[in-house]
């Protein structure tokens, strides 16, 4: 009952965000855009906010990190930081 | 009266030490990779007759203070500094010079990264809001011109209304024009607004506007994607980036050992064995009437002879090679990979990936490497890096003496020891990672451009590094080993030998003298190897030997360093699981060597 009172959560959230996932779960070589306000200062620095263009250049080994292309440069973010980032593959609808 | 200051202040990487190197003409570190500047930097600087004092800020990507460097550089700006800065160059015993963090800078002199415009505005913005005169250096264009875009510098400089100086800091281009803004600039009062026009705005806002001056004075927009796969971007893909990385830590392995061998081999030995040593022997001999003085210059640990000998012919080679490895690596922008590449694996130990960093510097030396960890960004994450490289990772001088002592005997265990190091590396990273409490490590890093090395910057820091180890390495050594030669010549030694007797030929099963290298050992890392050279031991008992010495107290300058970055009960703490682990592993080998040994040869 929880389980799915937390999928159904889930999908609401992501209904919101119309159909978007997270950096997480983009495949290599797609462009998508970031859809949402990134609260984290140093994410923001590096180019992290919304409506920028990033592409996950490489995946590392034993769950590593996330190389992804933003704003010509390249930025390693663990997985769990790229749970927390919304995308869309297509551009954003805001 | 304390000098006034001015602080050089930007994001990591981006060349202030360069700058700060050109402007006070000093000889500080740079390098390649984020985190180089974790203490602050300080020189003089003469500004229009007058002199003032020029801090380099550690690197900071914006002013919220996320991180220890961020804090040093927002309290630097409140004129509320602290005093733990080094002088000049990162090295253990620096003379620290008078300065006055707790007044608030006359100037700043703000680093732009030509290639990451938007967040150097943004951190620009920031920093004028505490109202002190700034100008701007826009360093790096060269490499954005590479890439072929190009920044409208006078258009620049009529949106953010501040002097704006366009710079390849590595050329010296556009630093000597650093030095005539600031005689205008410290005489100025702050402007009274931002670089973004000011009024109160929200940070959304502000970015909202860094991004729109960005478009409009850069020929290419910053988001445009790149599509060519560089050699940097394969070396970050596990393929083939993890070959890659096995292929070239082999090649830096075999360069230090090869061109350390032939340093020896055929400069430095020839040069102290037949001319210097004889030479000084022979004057000490003309000069100084037989007695215990004389015996203590050219007798068997003499300060002439092995005082000599081992921290130039048998250290200082491998201390060159090393450096001029590591040195590459860092200042090409591999480390970054390479850490980046490593980091889901150091994620098990509890680490991030950009522990790598510390731990090869640790093969050079613990002292920076431990300084080095500061860089890290936890309690748990610095203690595991800092236990890890007391406890298994041989320094350069240690290494040095292991592949003399062994490389002839047995080329087989000497790797066996190497591999035994890294099997303890990794089990005890794990063990640590288990029991010390303490956040999971996460990793948000910028991966800098892949560059080819500078000739003259490598150079530098090479020079600087060898001057370093004879500063604080080889006259510590040569001091010791005078000391041991009194005791030994005195006769001191060998009673001291006989308390650890037992421990030494019953558990270790080695001959009765190999106890002076462990009293020698607590000093210097490398002392617990170089005396077992001159003794006659069985290829068991040189293993043994050698494990003993890798796992053996760190030397007492990291003992003293623990001491300084954490307290005395961590170093305390580091130096009995040194002790337990190297009598514990020795007394296995000394046990089972012997079966390996037989089994292998
Ligand atoms: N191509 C180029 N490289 C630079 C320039 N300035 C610095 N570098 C290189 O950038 C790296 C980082 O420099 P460093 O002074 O250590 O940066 P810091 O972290 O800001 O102190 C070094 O490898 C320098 O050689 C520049 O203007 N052009």
């Amino acid at each position: 009952m929880v389980w799915m009172f937390k999928k159904l959560k889930g999908e609401h959230k992501r209904d919101h965000l119309n159909q978007g996932i997270t950096l997480e779960e983009a495949s290599l070589g797609t462009p998508c855009v970031i859809c949402h306000n990134v609260t984290d200062p140093l994410l923001k620095s590096f180019g992290f906010r919304e409506g920028k263009t990033i592409t996950i250049r490489a995946l590392g080994v034993c769950n590593g990190p996330i190389v992804c292309e933003i704003s010509g440069h390249c930025v390693a973010i663990d997985r769990k930081t790229a749970k927390k980032i919304n995308i869309m593959v297509n551009g954003c609808t805001k | 009266m304390s000098k006034q200051t001015i602080l050089l202040i930007g994001p990591p990487n981006v060349g202030k030490s360069v700058i700060f190197n050109y402007l006070t003409g000093k000889n500080s570190d740079c390098a390649n990779y984020v985190g180089t500047t974790v203490e602050y930097t300080v020189g003089d600087i003469m500004v229009g007759g007058q002199e003032y004092q020029l801090i380099d800020v550690p690197g900071t990507y914006t002013l919220e203070a996320t991180n220890e460097a961020e804090q040093i550089a927002v309290d630097l700006l409140y004129g509320r500094g602290s005093i733990s800065h080094s002088n000049g160059c990162h090295s253990k015993q620096q003379s620290k010079t008078e300065v006055n963090v707790a007044q608030v800078p006359k100037a700043i002199i703000v680093v732009l990264d030509a290639q990451n415009l938007e967040r150097s505005l943004f951190l620009l913005n920031q920093i004028q809001a505490h109202q002190i005169p700034v100008i701007a250096l826009l360093n790096r264009i060269d490499l954005l011109e590479k890439k072929g875009e190009s920044i409208d510098v006078n258009k620049l400089m009529d949106k953010i209304k501040i002097p704006v100086i366009p710079s390849v800091a590595v050329e010296k281009e556009g630093l000597e024009r650093v030095k005539e803004q600031l005689r205008t600039t410290v005489e100025q009062e702050p402007l009274g607004h931002d670089c973004l026009g000011g009024g109160k705005i929200t940070e959304e806002e502000a970015w909202h506007r860094v991004e729109k001056i960005t478009s409009e004075i850069k020929s290419k927009r910053e988001s445009s994607v790149q599509q060519k796969e560089t050699l940097g971007d394969k070396m970050i893909k596990p393929w083939p980036g993890i070959p890659l990385c096995l292929l070239i830590l082999g090649l830096v392995f075999a360069f230090v050992v090869g061109v350390g061998m032939g340093l020896r081999q055929y400069i430095l030995l020839p040069l102290f064995r037949e001319i210097l040593i004889p030479a000084l022997v022979f004057i000490a001999e003309q000069i100084i009437p037989e007695g215990l003085f004389l015996q203590v210059l050219i007798g068997e640990y003499g300060l002439l002879v092995k005082g000599l000998e081992w921290p130039f012919t048998l250290v200082f080679p491998y201390v060159i090679s090393f450096y001029i490895a590591f040195t590459i690596m860092e200042d090409s922008g591999y480390l970054p990979r390479l850490a980046v590449l490593l980091d889901g694996i150091f994620n098990k130990m509890g680490l991030p990936g950009s522990s790598i960093i510390p731990f090869l510097l640790g093969y050079g030396c613990g002292v920076p490497a431990i300084m080095a960890s500061r860089s890290l960004s936890s309690y748990k994450e610095r203690l595991i890096v800092t236990s890890l490289i007391s406890l298994a990772i041989p320094c350069v001088a240690q290494s040095g003496a292991l592949i003399f002592l062994l490389g002839e005997r047995s080329l087989f265990v000497l790797v066996a020891v190497f591999a035994i190091s890294l099997l303890v590396l990794v089990g005890a990273g794990m063990l640590l990672a288990k029991f010390i409490p303490g956040a999971f490590p996460s990793t948000i890093v910028e991966i800098p451009d892949l560059l080819p090395p500078k000739k003259d910057i490598i150079f530098r820091k090479v020079f600087i590094r060898m001057k370093e180890y004879i500063v604080d390495g080889a006259v510590p050594m040569m001091k010791i080993i005078a000391i041991a030669s009194v005791v030994y010549e005195t006769g001191v030694m060998n009673y001291i030998s006989s308390f650890m007797r037992p421990l030494v030929t019953q558990w270790l099963q080695l001959p009765v003298e190999a106890s002076t290298p462990l009293l020698l050992g607590v000093f210097r890392r490398e002392l617990t190897v170089v005396p077992m050279i001159e003794m006659d031991l069985t290829l068991v008992q040189l293993f043994t030997g050698a494990v003993i010495s890798l796992f053996y107290v760190p030397c007492i300058a990291i003992v003293a360093t623990i001491t300084r970055e954490f307290n005395w009960k961590v170093a305390l703490g580091i130096l009995v699981v040194t002790i337990l682990t190297a009598f514990l592993i020795g007394g296995i080998v000394a046990r089972f060597g012997n079966m390996f040994v037989n089994v292998m040869l």
